[in-house]
Protein backbone atom coordinates (compact mmCIF):
# COMPACT_ATOMS: atom_id res chain seq x y z
CA UNK A 1 0.00 0.00 0.00
CA UNK A 2 1.33 3.34 -1.24
CA UNK A 3 -1.38 5.26 -1.43
CA UNK A 4 -2.57 8.17 1.43
CA UNK A 5 -5.31 6.89 2.75
CA UNK A 6 -7.93 9.54 4.26
CA UNK A 7 -7.48 10.62 7.99
CA UNK A 8 -9.93 9.36 9.82
CA UNK A 9 -11.50 12.26 12.57
CA UNK A 10 -8.31 12.62 15.45
CA UNK A 11 -11.35 11.29 17.81
CA UNK A 12 -12.60 8.48 16.09
CA UNK A 13 -12.25 5.20 16.41
CA UNK A 14 -9.39 2.81 14.62
CA UNK A 15 -10.47 -0.44 13.73
CA UNK A 16 -8.14 -3.50 13.82
CA UNK A 17 -10.32 -6.41 14.85
CA UNK A 18 -13.78 -7.75 13.35
CA UNK A 19 -17.12 -6.71 14.94
CA UNK A 20 -20.29 -4.80 16.03
CA UNK A 21 -19.28 -1.03 16.59
CA UNK A 22 -21.12 2.39 17.80
CA UNK A 23 -19.72 5.17 16.18
CA UNK A 24 -21.16 8.76 14.55
CA UNK A 25 -22.22 8.55 10.74
CA UNK A 26 -19.29 11.00 10.54
CA UNK A 27 -16.42 8.55 11.39
CA UNK A 28 -18.01 5.82 10.03
CA UNK A 29 -18.09 7.07 6.38
CA UNK A 30 -14.42 8.63 7.28
CA UNK A 31 -13.58 4.78 7.10
CA UNK A 32 -12.05 3.92 10.51
CA UNK A 33 -10.08 0.55 9.19
CA UNK A 34 -6.49 1.60 8.82
CA UNK A 35 -5.57 0.61 5.21
CA UNK A 36 -9.51 0.90 4.57
CA UNK A 37 -12.34 -1.12 3.60
CA UNK A 38 -15.29 -1.42 1.34
CA UNK A 39 -18.87 -0.24 1.88
CA UNK A 40 -21.75 -1.47 -0.08
CA UNK A 41 -22.23 1.93 -1.60
CA UNK A 42 -18.50 1.66 -2.84
CA UNK A 43 -18.81 -1.75 -3.70
CA UNK A 44 -21.90 -0.12 -6.09
CA UNK A 45 -19.58 2.54 -7.71
CA UNK A 46 -16.91 0.21 -8.58
CA UNK A 47 -18.96 -0.84 -10.97
CA UNK A 48 -20.79 0.10 -14.12
CA UNK A 49 -22.29 2.85 -14.48
CA UNK A 50 -19.75 3.82 -12.00
CA UNK A 51 -15.64 3.52 -12.29
CA UNK A 52 -13.07 2.95 -9.77
CA UNK A 53 -11.33 5.90 -10.48
CA UNK A 54 -15.19 7.88 -9.15
CA UNK A 55 -14.88 5.86 -5.98
CA UNK A 56 -11.19 6.14 -5.37
CA UNK A 57 -12.10 9.84 -5.49
CA UNK A 58 -14.79 9.60 -3.09
CA UNK A 59 -12.83 7.39 -0.70
CA UNK A 60 -10.79 9.86 -0.61
CA UNK A 61 -12.78 13.52 -0.75
CA UNK A 62 -15.57 12.27 0.39
CA UNK A 63 -19.38 13.36 -0.94
CA UNK A 64 -20.33 16.83 -0.20
CA UNK A 65 -24.04 17.09 1.48
CA UNK A 66 -26.83 17.25 -1.08
CA UNK A 67 -30.28 19.08 -0.30
CA UNK A 68 -32.26 16.04 -1.13
CA UNK A 69 -29.84 13.59 1.46
CA UNK A 70 -30.99 16.14 3.73
CA UNK A 71 -34.05 15.08 3.88
CA UNK A 72 -33.80 11.24 3.31
CA UNK A 73 -31.24 11.85 6.54
CA UNK A 74 -33.63 13.78 8.60
CA UNK A 75 -36.24 11.20 7.92
CA UNK A 76 -34.33 8.19 8.65
CA UNK A 77 -32.88 9.45 11.95
CA UNK A 78 -36.48 10.33 12.84
CA UNK A 79 -37.54 7.04 12.57
CA UNK A 80 -34.92 5.15 13.49
CA UNK A 81 -35.13 7.42 16.85
CA UNK A 82 -31.12 8.45 16.47
CA UNK A 83 -29.17 10.24 13.84
CA UNK A 84 -28.37 14.30 13.94
CA UNK A 85 -30.77 16.72 15.34
CA UNK A 86 -33.18 18.22 13.98
CA UNK A 87 -33.30 22.13 13.79
CA UNK A 88 -36.53 24.01 12.36
CA UNK A 89 -35.00 27.05 10.61
CA UNK A 90 -37.95 29.69 10.93
CA UNK A 91 -37.75 30.90 7.08
CA UNK A 92 -39.71 29.82 4.03
CA UNK A 93 -36.50 31.43 2.14
CA UNK A 94 -32.53 30.86 3.31
CA UNK A 95 -31.81 34.10 1.78
CA UNK A 96 -31.23 36.98 4.82
CA UNK A 97 -27.27 37.06 6.12
CA UNK A 98 -29.13 36.24 9.74
CA UNK A 99 -31.29 32.96 8.29
CA UNK A 100 -27.89 31.73 6.21
CA UNK A 101 -25.83 32.31 9.39
CA UNK A 102 -28.11 30.27 11.69
CA UNK A 103 -28.22 27.41 9.05
CA UNK A 104 -24.50 27.47 8.73
CA UNK A 105 -24.15 27.08 12.68
CA UNK A 106 -26.61 24.18 12.68
CA UNK A 107 -24.72 22.43 9.91
CA UNK A 108 -21.47 22.96 11.84
CA UNK A 109 -22.86 21.70 15.16
CA UNK A 110 -24.13 18.57 12.63
CA UNK A 111 -27.44 18.65 13.21
CA UNK A 112 -29.79 19.48 9.69
CA UNK A 113 -31.39 22.69 9.04
CA UNK A 114 -35.24 22.34 7.61
CA UNK A 115 -37.47 24.46 6.57
CA UNK A 116 -40.94 24.66 8.43
CA UNK A 117 -43.26 22.48 6.02
CA UNK A 118 -40.04 20.13 5.82
CA UNK A 119 -39.66 19.49 9.28
CA UNK A 120 -43.60 19.06 9.45
CA UNK A 121 -43.32 16.90 6.73
CA UNK A 122 -40.61 14.11 8.12
CA UNK A 123 -41.91 14.31 11.32
CA UNK A 124 -45.23 13.05 9.83
CA UNK A 125 -43.75 10.39 7.89
CA UNK A 126 -41.75 9.18 11.21
CA UNK A 127 -45.13 8.75 12.66
CA UNK A 128 -46.52 6.70 9.90
CA UNK A 129 -43.43 4.66 9.85
CA UNK A 130 -44.88 4.21 13.51
CA UNK A 131 -48.26 3.73 12.32
CA UNK A 132 -47.54 1.13 9.78
CA UNK A 133 -48.30 -2.33 11.10
CA UNK A 134 -45.35 -4.35 9.89
CA UNK A 135 -43.09 -1.33 9.61
CA UNK A 136 -43.41 -0.55 13.19
CA UNK A 137 -42.63 -4.09 14.29
CA UNK A 138 -39.33 -4.12 12.12
CA UNK A 139 -38.47 -0.75 14.11
CA UNK A 140 -39.83 -1.28 17.64
CA UNK A 141 -37.86 -0.20 20.00
CA UNK A 142 -37.12 -3.59 21.97
CA UNK A 143 -36.55 -5.34 18.64
CA UNK A 144 -32.89 -4.38 17.74
CA UNK A 145 -30.49 -1.57 18.06
CA UNK A 146 -30.10 1.01 15.12
CA UNK A 147 -27.16 2.61 13.47
CA UNK A 148 -24.75 -0.62 14.16
CA UNK A 149 -21.73 -0.58 12.21
CA UNK A 150 -20.15 -3.88 11.48
CA UNK A 151 -16.86 -4.63 9.96
CA UNK A 152 -15.56 -8.03 8.91
CA UNK A 153 -12.76 -9.59 6.41
CA UNK A 154 -14.04 -10.92 3.28
CA UNK A 155 -13.16 -14.49 3.25
CA UNK A 156 -12.80 -15.05 -0.18
CA UNK A 157 -10.45 -11.69 -1.21
CA UNK A 158 -8.86 -11.07 2.51
CA UNK A 159 -10.65 -7.44 1.87
CA UNK A 160 -11.49 -5.58 4.69
CA UNK A 161 -15.42 -5.30 4.47
CA UNK A 162 -17.72 -2.39 6.39
CA UNK A 163 -21.47 -1.81 6.49
CA UNK A 164 -23.77 0.48 8.36
CA UNK A 165 -26.69 -1.05 9.35
CA UNK A 166 -29.84 0.95 9.65
CA UNK A 167 -31.51 -1.87 12.10
CA UNK A 168 -29.64 -4.54 13.94
CA UNK A 169 -32.29 -6.92 15.34
CA UNK A 170 -31.60 -9.09 18.19
CA UNK A 171 -31.96 -12.51 17.74
CA UNK A 172 -35.35 -13.72 18.94
CA UNK A 173 -37.18 -16.81 17.96
CA UNK A 174 -37.65 -17.00 14.19
CA UNK A 175 -35.06 -15.70 11.83
CA UNK A 176 -33.31 -12.61 11.99
CA UNK A 177 -34.87 -9.90 9.49
CA UNK A 178 -32.72 -6.94 8.72
CA UNK A 179 -34.57 -4.22 7.63
CA UNK A 180 -33.76 -1.61 5.93
CA UNK A 181 -35.25 2.37 5.76
CA UNK A 182 -35.42 3.99 2.64
CA UNK A 183 -37.55 7.53 1.39
CA UNK A 184 -38.66 7.44 -2.04
CA UNK A 185 -40.94 9.28 -4.52
CA UNK A 186 -43.22 6.66 -5.25
CA UNK A 187 -43.14 3.02 -3.14
CA UNK A 188 -45.43 1.66 -5.97
CA UNK A 189 -43.72 -1.91 -7.13
CA UNK A 190 -43.05 -1.15 -10.70
CA UNK A 191 -40.83 2.61 -9.00
CA UNK A 192 -39.08 -0.13 -6.54
CA UNK A 193 -37.79 -2.44 -9.21
CA UNK A 194 -36.61 0.45 -10.93
CA UNK A 195 -34.91 2.07 -8.13
CA UNK A 196 -33.35 -0.93 -7.06
CA UNK A 197 -31.51 -1.19 -10.62
CA UNK A 198 -30.56 2.80 -10.51
CA UNK A 199 -29.25 2.57 -7.01
CA UNK A 200 -28.08 -0.84 -6.55
CA UNK A 201 -30.19 -2.01 -3.84
CA UNK A 202 -29.63 -5.95 -4.54
CA UNK A 203 -26.06 -5.59 -4.26
CA UNK A 204 -27.04 -3.80 -0.66
CA UNK A 205 -28.89 -6.76 0.34
CA UNK A 206 -26.78 -9.77 0.28
CA UNK A 207 -23.97 -7.10 1.40
CA UNK A 208 -25.45 -6.63 4.77
CA UNK A 209 -26.42 -10.01 5.11
CA UNK A 210 -23.38 -10.65 4.51
CA UNK A 211 -21.90 -8.72 7.22
CA UNK A 212 -24.16 -10.74 9.84
CA UNK A 213 -23.69 -14.06 9.25
CA UNK A 214 -19.59 -13.45 8.60
CA UNK A 215 -19.90 -11.89 12.60
CA UNK A 216 -22.28 -14.64 13.83
CA UNK A 217 -25.03 -12.43 14.49
CA UNK A 218 -27.34 -14.50 12.38
CA UNK A 219 -27.60 -18.12 10.60
CA UNK A 220 -27.85 -18.99 7.10
CA UNK A 221 -31.51 -18.22 7.18
CA UNK A 222 -30.86 -14.65 8.37
CA UNK A 223 -32.88 -12.20 5.36
CA UNK A 224 -33.31 -8.76 4.67
CA UNK A 225 -36.36 -6.43 3.29
CA UNK A 226 -37.03 -2.93 2.85
CA UNK A 227 -39.19 -0.71 4.14
CA UNK A 228 -39.46 2.23 1.32
CA UNK A 229 -41.55 5.24 2.41
CA UNK A 230 -42.70 7.99 0.10
CA UNK A 231 -41.58 11.40 0.72
CA UNK A 232 -45.30 12.95 -0.14
CA UNK A 233 -48.29 12.78 2.00
CA UNK A 234 -50.25 10.39 2.70
CA UNK A 235 -46.63 8.89 3.29
CA UNK A 236 -47.39 5.62 2.16
CA UNK A 237 -45.19 2.59 3.42
CA UNK A 238 -44.28 -0.46 1.43
CA UNK A 239 -42.37 -3.24 3.23
CA UNK A 240 -40.52 -5.32 0.18
CA UNK A 241 -38.26 -8.45 -0.23
CA UNK A 242 -36.64 -9.36 -3.61
CA UNK A 243 -36.69 -12.06 -5.25
CA UNK A 244 -34.29 -14.71 -5.04
CA UNK A 245 -32.97 -14.25 -8.56
CA UNK A 246 -32.18 -10.28 -7.82
CA UNK A 247 -30.56 -11.30 -4.77
CA UNK A 248 -28.67 -13.81 -6.67
CA UNK A 249 -27.29 -11.45 -9.21
CA UNK A 250 -27.01 -8.78 -6.60
CA UNK A 251 -24.67 -11.09 -4.84
CA UNK A 252 -22.32 -11.94 -7.92
CA UNK A 253 -22.10 -7.89 -8.49
CA UNK A 254 -20.78 -7.73 -4.97
CA UNK A 255 -18.51 -10.42 -5.87
CA UNK A 256 -16.94 -8.76 -9.18
CA UNK A 257 -16.85 -5.73 -7.29
CA UNK A 258 -14.56 -7.24 -3.86
CA UNK A 259 -12.03 -8.48 -6.38
CA UNK A 260 -11.56 -5.26 -9.00
CA UNK A 261 -11.24 -3.82 -5.17
CA UNK A 262 -8.54 -6.23 -4.07
CA UNK A 263 -7.06 -5.54 -7.75
CA UNK A 264 -6.73 -1.93 -7.68
CA UNK A 265 -5.98 -1.77 -4.55
CA UNK A 266 -2.67 -4.21 -4.79
CA UNK A 267 -1.71 -2.33 -8.30
CA UNK A 268 -2.68 1.23 -6.73
CA UNK A 269 -4.63 1.69 -10.44
CA UNK A 270 -7.62 3.22 -10.08
CA UNK A 271 -9.13 3.17 -14.00
CA UNK A 272 -11.74 5.13 -15.23
CA UNK A 273 -14.33 4.29 -17.49
CA UNK A 274 -12.17 2.77 -20.01
CA UNK A 275 -8.43 3.00 -20.87
CA UNK A 276 -9.13 2.19 -24.93
CA UNK A 277 -11.69 4.13 -27.18
CA UNK A 278 -14.86 2.84 -26.82
CA UNK A 279 -17.92 2.29 -29.11
CA UNK A 280 -20.99 3.46 -27.55
CA UNK A 281 -24.64 1.64 -29.24
CA UNK A 282 -28.02 2.78 -28.20
CA UNK A 283 -29.80 1.12 -25.71
CA UNK A 284 -31.24 -1.87 -26.55
CA UNK A 285 -34.91 -0.86 -26.20
CA UNK A 286 -34.73 2.22 -27.84
CA UNK A 287 -32.65 0.67 -30.64
CA UNK A 288 -35.17 -2.19 -31.12
CA UNK A 289 -38.12 1.39 -31.00
CA UNK A 290 -36.31 3.10 -33.52
CA UNK A 291 -35.53 -0.11 -35.77
CA UNK A 292 -39.09 -0.81 -36.42
CA UNK A 293 -39.90 2.60 -37.24
CA UNK A 294 -37.31 2.57 -39.77
CA UNK A 295 -38.71 -0.52 -41.28
CA UNK B 1 -1.47 -33.40 -67.01
CA UNK B 2 -2.94 -36.43 -64.99
CA UNK B 3 -0.90 -37.60 -62.09
CA UNK B 4 -1.79 -41.00 -60.16
CA UNK B 5 -4.07 -40.16 -57.18
CA UNK B 6 -2.21 -41.54 -54.44
CA UNK B 7 0.74 -38.74 -54.94
CA UNK B 8 -1.99 -35.69 -53.78
CA UNK B 9 -3.69 -38.01 -51.52
CA UNK B 10 -2.71 -38.51 -47.91
CA UNK B 11 -3.58 -41.69 -46.46
CA UNK B 12 -6.38 -41.80 -44.27
CA UNK B 13 -4.80 -42.11 -40.79
CA UNK B 14 -5.40 -45.71 -39.13
CA UNK B 15 -3.86 -47.28 -36.35
CA UNK B 16 -0.67 -48.19 -36.57
CA UNK B 17 -1.53 -51.56 -35.00
CA UNK B 18 -4.37 -53.46 -35.10
CA UNK B 19 -4.73 -56.45 -32.23
CA UNK B 20 -6.15 -59.54 -33.47
CA UNK B 21 -9.22 -58.63 -31.11
CA UNK B 22 -9.89 -55.43 -32.93
CA UNK B 23 -9.64 -56.90 -36.43
CA UNK B 24 -12.55 -59.67 -35.27
CA UNK B 25 -14.76 -56.59 -33.57
CA UNK B 26 -14.27 -54.83 -36.62
CA UNK B 27 -15.32 -57.53 -38.94
CA UNK B 28 -18.21 -58.27 -36.88
CA UNK B 29 -19.51 -54.08 -36.46
CA UNK B 30 -19.60 -54.59 -39.82
CA UNK B 31 -21.84 -58.19 -40.10
CA UNK B 32 -23.94 -56.98 -37.22
CA UNK B 33 -24.84 -53.39 -38.80
CA UNK B 34 -25.90 -55.67 -42.39
CA UNK B 35 -28.08 -57.71 -40.69
CA UNK B 36 -29.67 -55.22 -38.43
CA UNK B 37 -30.56 -53.47 -41.74
CA UNK B 38 -31.81 -56.53 -43.03
CA UNK B 39 -33.65 -57.68 -40.40
CA UNK B 40 -34.95 -53.94 -39.98
CA UNK B 41 -36.30 -54.25 -43.65
CA UNK B 42 -37.80 -57.92 -43.20
CA UNK B 43 -39.79 -56.98 -40.37
CA UNK B 44 -40.90 -53.47 -40.66
CA UNK B 45 -42.31 -52.06 -37.64
CA UNK B 46 -46.47 -52.15 -37.60
CA UNK B 47 -47.50 -48.42 -36.33
CA UNK B 48 -50.30 -49.79 -34.61
CA UNK B 49 -48.81 -51.75 -32.49
CA UNK B 50 -45.92 -49.27 -31.72
CA UNK B 51 -48.35 -47.49 -30.51
CA UNK B 52 -50.35 -49.80 -28.51
CA UNK B 53 -46.56 -50.73 -26.60
CA UNK B 54 -45.98 -46.93 -26.28
CA UNK B 55 -49.58 -46.25 -24.63
CA UNK B 56 -49.03 -49.52 -22.33
CA UNK B 57 -46.18 -48.25 -20.90
CA UNK B 58 -46.59 -44.23 -20.82
CA UNK B 59 -50.04 -45.67 -18.47
CA UNK B 60 -47.16 -46.89 -15.93
CA UNK B 61 -46.97 -44.88 -12.87
CA UNK B 62 -42.71 -45.53 -12.98
CA UNK B 63 -42.04 -44.46 -16.28
CA UNK B 64 -44.45 -41.28 -15.79
CA UNK B 65 -42.56 -40.14 -12.83
CA UNK B 66 -38.97 -40.59 -14.70
CA UNK B 67 -40.81 -38.70 -17.98
CA UNK B 68 -40.05 -35.37 -17.04
CA UNK B 69 -37.80 -32.98 -15.22
CA UNK B 70 -38.27 -29.79 -13.79
CA UNK B 71 -36.18 -27.20 -11.71
CA UNK B 72 -35.55 -23.55 -11.61
CA UNK B 73 -33.26 -21.93 -12.79
CA UNK B 74 -32.55 -18.03 -12.35
CA UNK B 75 -36.30 -16.82 -12.35
CA UNK B 76 -38.04 -18.99 -14.54
CA UNK B 77 -38.17 -23.37 -14.50
CA UNK B 78 -36.85 -25.32 -16.94
CA UNK B 79 -38.81 -27.90 -18.21
CA UNK B 80 -38.27 -30.85 -20.69
CA UNK B 81 -38.63 -34.70 -21.75
CA UNK B 82 -35.77 -37.33 -19.80
CA UNK B 83 -33.51 -39.43 -21.12
CA UNK B 84 -35.66 -41.92 -19.86
CA UNK B 85 -38.99 -41.30 -21.91
CA UNK B 86 -36.51 -41.31 -24.96
CA UNK B 87 -35.44 -44.82 -24.66
CA UNK B 88 -38.25 -46.10 -23.81
CA UNK B 89 -40.04 -44.55 -26.65
CA UNK B 90 -37.37 -45.54 -28.65
CA UNK B 91 -38.16 -49.34 -27.69
CA UNK B 92 -41.53 -49.15 -27.96
CA UNK B 93 -40.93 -47.62 -31.89
CA UNK B 94 -38.42 -50.42 -32.79
CA UNK B 95 -36.27 -51.12 -35.32
CA UNK B 96 -33.82 -47.44 -33.64
CA UNK B 97 -30.71 -47.96 -32.67
CA UNK B 98 -28.96 -45.29 -30.34
CA UNK B 99 -25.39 -44.80 -28.44
CA UNK B 100 -23.36 -42.39 -26.57
CA UNK B 101 -18.99 -43.06 -27.44
CA UNK B 102 -16.74 -41.58 -25.97
CA UNK B 103 -14.27 -41.20 -29.02
CA UNK B 104 -11.20 -39.63 -26.46
CA UNK B 105 -10.33 -38.58 -23.62
CA UNK B 106 -7.84 -35.99 -23.35
CA UNK B 107 -6.66 -35.64 -19.65
CA UNK B 108 -3.93 -32.90 -21.28
CA UNK B 109 -6.53 -30.31 -22.09
CA UNK B 110 -9.10 -31.85 -19.97
CA UNK B 111 -11.65 -32.89 -22.05
CA UNK B 112 -13.48 -35.68 -23.53
CA UNK B 113 -14.70 -35.76 -27.12
CA UNK B 114 -18.22 -37.17 -27.71
CA UNK B 115 -20.82 -38.58 -30.22
CA UNK B 116 -24.09 -39.11 -29.49
CA UNK B 117 -25.56 -41.02 -32.68
CA UNK B 118 -29.53 -42.48 -33.35
CA UNK B 119 -30.58 -44.38 -36.05
CA UNK B 120 -33.60 -45.37 -37.59
CA UNK B 121 -32.75 -48.86 -39.27
CA UNK B 122 -35.55 -48.70 -41.34
CA UNK B 123 -36.17 -45.34 -43.32
CA UNK B 124 -32.29 -45.35 -42.56
CA UNK B 125 -32.46 -41.80 -41.09
CA UNK B 126 -28.98 -41.44 -39.00
CA UNK B 127 -28.47 -38.51 -36.72
CA UNK B 128 -25.24 -37.62 -34.52
CA UNK B 129 -23.53 -35.01 -33.19
CA UNK B 130 -19.83 -34.65 -31.82
CA UNK B 131 -19.23 -32.53 -28.76
CA UNK B 132 -16.87 -31.83 -26.53
CA UNK B 133 -17.50 -32.10 -22.42
CA UNK B 134 -14.57 -30.37 -20.40
CA UNK B 135 -13.95 -32.29 -17.49
CA UNK B 136 -15.22 -29.82 -15.46
CA UNK B 137 -17.85 -28.79 -13.64
CA UNK B 138 -19.79 -25.19 -12.99
CA UNK B 139 -20.59 -24.85 -9.67
CA UNK B 140 -20.52 -21.62 -7.29
CA UNK B 141 -20.82 -19.37 -10.62
CA UNK B 142 -17.24 -20.81 -11.64
CA UNK B 143 -15.67 -24.26 -13.42
CA UNK B 144 -14.55 -26.47 -11.27
CA UNK B 145 -12.06 -29.23 -12.82
CA UNK B 146 -12.62 -32.39 -12.34
CA UNK B 147 -10.10 -34.87 -11.32
CA UNK B 148 -11.38 -38.27 -9.73
CA UNK B 149 -11.92 -40.57 -13.06
CA UNK B 150 -15.27 -41.25 -11.57
CA UNK B 151 -16.02 -37.57 -11.60
CA UNK B 152 -15.25 -37.35 -14.95
CA UNK B 153 -17.45 -40.96 -16.01
CA UNK B 154 -20.33 -39.01 -14.14
CA UNK B 155 -19.94 -35.56 -16.19
CA UNK B 156 -19.42 -37.20 -19.79
CA UNK B 157 -22.67 -39.60 -19.25
CA UNK B 158 -24.89 -36.85 -18.02
CA UNK B 159 -23.87 -34.46 -20.73
CA UNK B 160 -23.83 -37.28 -22.90
CA UNK B 161 -27.63 -38.70 -22.18
CA UNK B 162 -28.74 -34.76 -22.71
CA UNK B 163 -27.53 -34.97 -26.54
CA UNK B 164 -28.41 -38.34 -27.22
CA UNK B 165 -32.25 -37.63 -25.80
CA UNK B 166 -32.13 -35.35 -28.88
CA UNK B 167 -30.81 -37.83 -31.14
CA UNK B 168 -33.16 -39.96 -30.13
CA UNK B 169 -36.61 -37.47 -30.20
CA UNK B 170 -34.99 -36.16 -33.65
CA UNK B 171 -35.97 -39.79 -35.32
CA UNK B 172 -39.07 -40.49 -33.70
CA UNK B 173 -41.87 -38.71 -35.27
CA UNK B 174 -43.17 -35.08 -33.33
CA UNK B 175 -47.24 -36.79 -33.18
CA UNK B 176 -45.74 -39.70 -31.48
CA UNK B 177 -43.41 -38.08 -28.94
CA UNK B 178 -46.58 -35.74 -28.28
CA UNK B 179 -48.88 -38.43 -27.49
CA UNK B 180 -46.78 -40.13 -25.29
CA UNK B 181 -46.44 -37.03 -23.10
CA UNK B 182 -50.08 -36.44 -23.12
CA UNK B 183 -50.24 -40.23 -21.68
CA UNK B 184 -47.73 -39.51 -19.26
CA UNK B 185 -48.93 -36.44 -17.50
CA UNK B 186 -52.47 -38.64 -17.60
CA UNK B 187 -50.88 -41.00 -15.66
CA UNK B 188 -49.87 -38.70 -13.66
CA UNK B 189 -52.80 -37.59 -12.56
CA UNK B 190 -54.35 -40.07 -12.48
CA UNK B 191 -51.92 -41.39 -9.53
CA UNK B 192 -52.79 -44.75 -9.86
CA UNK B 193 -56.07 -44.20 -8.56
CA UNK B 194 -54.95 -43.40 -5.28
CA UNK B 195 -57.21 -40.55 -3.94
CA UNK B 196 -55.98 -36.80 -4.01
CA UNK B 197 -55.90 -36.06 -0.46
CA UNK B 198 -54.37 -39.27 0.29
CA UNK B 199 -51.55 -38.52 -2.26
CA UNK B 200 -50.96 -35.06 -1.45
CA UNK B 201 -50.47 -36.31 1.98
CA UNK B 202 -47.72 -39.08 1.11
CA UNK B 203 -46.07 -36.09 -1.02
CA UNK B 204 -45.77 -33.77 1.49
CA UNK B 205 -43.97 -36.22 4.18
CA UNK B 206 -42.07 -37.28 1.13
CA UNK B 207 -40.81 -34.09 1.01
CA UNK B 208 -40.39 -33.05 4.94
CA UNK B 209 -37.86 -36.08 5.04
CA UNK B 210 -35.82 -34.25 2.92
CA UNK B 211 -36.20 -30.83 5.51
CA UNK B 212 -38.68 -29.31 2.88
CA UNK B 213 -41.64 -27.30 4.43
CA UNK B 214 -45.15 -27.43 3.53
CA UNK B 215 -45.08 -23.88 3.46
CA UNK B 216 -42.09 -24.05 1.17
CA UNK B 217 -44.38 -26.75 -1.07
CA UNK B 218 -46.87 -24.28 -1.04
CA UNK B 219 -44.74 -21.02 -2.26
CA UNK B 220 -43.74 -23.23 -5.09
CA UNK B 221 -47.34 -24.10 -6.34
CA UNK B 222 -48.30 -20.87 -5.68
CA UNK B 223 -51.44 -22.04 -3.68
CA UNK B 224 -52.23 -23.53 -0.49
CA UNK B 225 -52.00 -27.08 0.45
CA UNK B 226 -56.23 -27.40 -0.15
CA UNK B 227 -56.35 -26.27 -2.93
CA UNK B 228 -53.75 -28.18 -5.33
CA UNK B 229 -54.82 -29.67 -8.09
CA UNK B 230 -53.71 -33.09 -9.71
CA UNK B 231 -51.40 -31.21 -11.60
CA UNK B 232 -50.02 -29.57 -8.76
CA UNK B 233 -49.20 -32.99 -7.56
CA UNK B 234 -47.92 -34.09 -10.52
CA UNK B 235 -45.46 -31.60 -10.46
CA UNK B 236 -44.05 -31.80 -7.09
CA UNK B 237 -43.48 -35.58 -7.85
CA UNK B 238 -41.72 -34.61 -10.76
CA UNK B 239 -39.83 -32.29 -9.12
CA UNK B 240 -39.14 -34.86 -6.24
CA UNK B 241 -37.81 -36.91 -8.60
CA UNK B 242 -35.21 -34.29 -10.02
CA UNK B 243 -34.28 -33.97 -6.29
CA UNK B 244 -33.48 -37.61 -6.14
CA UNK B 245 -31.26 -37.95 -8.86
CA UNK B 246 -29.86 -34.82 -8.24
CA UNK B 247 -30.15 -32.77 -11.10
CA UNK B 248 -31.74 -29.92 -8.76
CA UNK B 249 -30.24 -28.90 -5.43
CA UNK B 250 -33.18 -28.62 -2.54
CA UNK B 251 -31.97 -24.67 -2.82
CA UNK B 252 -32.34 -24.30 -6.00
CA UNK B 253 -35.60 -25.20 -6.08
CA UNK B 254 -37.38 -24.12 -2.84
CA UNK B 255 -36.12 -20.99 -2.49
CA UNK B 256 -35.88 -19.45 1.57
CA UNK B 257 -39.38 -19.11 2.25
CA UNK B 258 -40.90 -15.22 1.64
CA UNK B 259 -41.17 -12.76 4.50
CA UNK B 260 -44.85 -12.13 5.85
CA UNK B 261 -46.02 -9.52 7.53
CA UNK B 262 -47.41 -12.64 9.77
CA UNK B 263 -43.83 -13.29 10.57
CA UNK B 264 -42.86 -9.61 11.69
CA UNK B 265 -45.74 -9.12 13.51
CA UNK B 266 -44.90 -12.01 15.32
CA UNK B 267 -42.08 -11.75 16.50
CA UNK B 268 -42.66 -8.52 18.21
CA UNK B 269 -45.27 -7.92 20.23
CA UNK B 270 -47.86 -5.29 19.60
CA UNK B 271 -47.48 -2.21 21.18
CA UNK B 272 -50.87 -0.57 22.66
CA UNK B 273 -51.89 1.91 20.25
CA UNK B 274 -50.73 -0.18 17.20
CA UNK B 275 -51.88 -2.38 14.91
CA UNK B 276 -55.52 -2.28 13.71
CA UNK B 277 -56.09 1.23 13.04
CA UNK B 278 -52.96 1.43 10.91
CA UNK B 279 -54.43 -0.32 8.29
CA UNK B 280 -56.19 2.72 7.54
CA UNK B 281 -53.04 4.25 6.44
CA UNK B 282 -53.39 2.18 2.96
CA UNK B 283 -49.53 1.13 3.71
CA UNK B 284 -49.12 -1.70 0.41
CA UNK B 285 -48.93 -4.87 1.76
Amino acid sequence: MTAIMPEAPAAGPIITEPGIYEMTNEQYHADPVPGGSLSSTGARRLLAPGCPALFRHEQLHGQKPRKVFDLGTAAHGLVLGTGPELVRIDADEWRTAKVKAEVAAARERGAIPLKPAEFEQVHRMAAAIRQHPVASALFSEDSGRPEQSLFWVDQATGVWRRARLDWLPTLGHGRLIIPDYKSCVSAAPESIAKSVLNYGYHQQDPWYVDAVRALGLGDDSTTFVFVFQEKTPPYLVNVVQLDQATRRIGRQRNRKALSIYRECLASDHWPGYSDQVEIVSLPAWAQDRQMQEIQ
Amino acid sequence: MNYPAEQYMPATPAPGRVGQGTAVEQSRAVAEVQAAVMVARQFPRVEAYSISRMSEACKQPALAKRAFYSFPKGSSTVAGETIHLAKELARCWGNIQYGLVELRRDDEFEQSEMQAWAWDMESNERVSTTFIVPHARWANGKAQKLADFRDIYENNSNNGSRRLREMIFSVLPVWYIEQAKDLCTATLKHGGGVPLPQRIAQATSAYQARGITTEQLEDNRGRKVANWTDMDLAQLEILYQSLQRGEVTPDEAFPEQRVTAAEITRAVPAQPGQGSAANQQGGAE
